[in-house]
């Protein structure tokens, strides 16, 4: 049994339809205040006027897209920098997914969304946190997952050999 | 756990929660409200898809920034079709959006003559409007005649653009 109801969510896509949805499903979840962004640069801003708990953003917005986004979100010197991002994709090519990954996305649900799928990962990110790691060269939950726990992206990573 | 994964599993026991089954019932009659207006801008979007794959025809050259207009259109149904009952609309989406990618990154592929670049793009019109068409919560369109066809459509296509 989990509750939402003293979290917020800020879900950020330039698809104004999709970003309805989304936004819906939170609101079902019971998410106690849910906000909308249109662009990268108005999320931001509002990042830094809200105590935001969750990011869901896209993959494809313009003019900055969403892996751009999460870099930008984990190089901030703010709080703000270890909020967990879930990315919307449609895309399914390798290389597009470490990009994400290696931005600092913290998980990933396939387009279509599901509210399901959505759910899963909500409720992963809260049960299952991975270590946040800041270094030079990367920032953001820990690419290494532990035993037992979900392994979608880095079956992929597996693909292209140890890191 | 760093701070702010602490406060999230602080702020996920601190209310009464929901059951993961109460949240989806939720989601399922809010996306349910959404779902009249997808059906019209389904509408909407594949008519606008057909007449600019057919002012595509249009031209002595292949007409790029139109083709990224296309290129728009596709991908939001692509993500929102399966949301809305719709698998079949995501996947021929996605089949269309792949070879929509292709065309706008490859030279090669643009230079081909115009009529042969346009029949390859009204068969993913045609298969895309059958699949927006179908009866909602259809089966996914994996493996059918219609994906297939189009898959052999597009490595024709490719082959012989870099022949």
């Amino acid at each position: 049994m989990h509750s939402f109801k003293a979290m917020s969510v800020l879900v950020v896509d330039d698809n104004e339809f999709l970003s309805r949805i989304t936004a819906q499903i939170c609101h079902a979840f019971g998410f106690g205040t849910v906000l909308t962004a249109r662009s990268a640069e108005g999320a931001l801003k509002t990042l830094t006027s809200a105590d935001v708990d969750f990011v869901i953003c896209d993959y494809q917005m313009a003019p900055t897209d969403g892996v751009d986004f999460a870099r930008r979100i984990r190089a901030a010197k703010a709080d703000y920098r270890f909020v967990p991002i879930i990315m919307l994709t449609a895309f399914t090519q390798l290389s597009k997914v470490i990009a994400a990954r290696d931005a600092g996305v913290t998980e990933f649900v396939a387009k279509p969304v599901s509210p399901k799928a959505l759910l899963d990962k909500l409720i992963s990110v809260i049960d299952n946190p991975r270590p946040f790691v800041t270094d030079e060269h990367f920032v953001g939950p820990d690419r290494r997952r532990r035993k037992g726990e979900p392994r979608d992206v880095e079956r992929r990573t597996g693909e292209r050999g140890k890191e | 756990m760093n701070p702010f994964a602490r406060r999230l599993r602080f702020k996920a026991l601190s209310a009464k929660g929901m059951s993961a089954g109460e949240m989806l019932a939720r989601a399922d009659i809010l996306v349910e409200d959404l779902r009249a207006e997808f059906e019209a801008l389904k509408a909407r979007k594949l008519s606008e898809i057909a007449d600019l794959a057919a002012a595509l025809r249009g031209g002595d050259r292949l007409d790029l920034p139109r083709l990224e207009k296309l290129h728009g259109l596709v991908h939001d149904l692509k993500g929102q079709g399966g949301t809305f009952g719709y698998p079949a609309l995501s996947e021929v989406g996605a089949h269309f959006s792949a070879f929509l990618s292709y065309l706008l990154a490859d030279a090669a592929a643009q230079r081909r003559p115009l009529h042969i670049v346009t029949d390859a793009l009204d068969a993913h019109v045609v298969a895309l409007t059958a699949a927006g068409n179908a009866a909602r919560d259809g089966v996914p369109a994996g493996n059918t005649k219609l994906v297939q066809e189009l898959c052999e459509l597009a490595d024709r296509f490719r082959r012989s653009a870099q022949a």
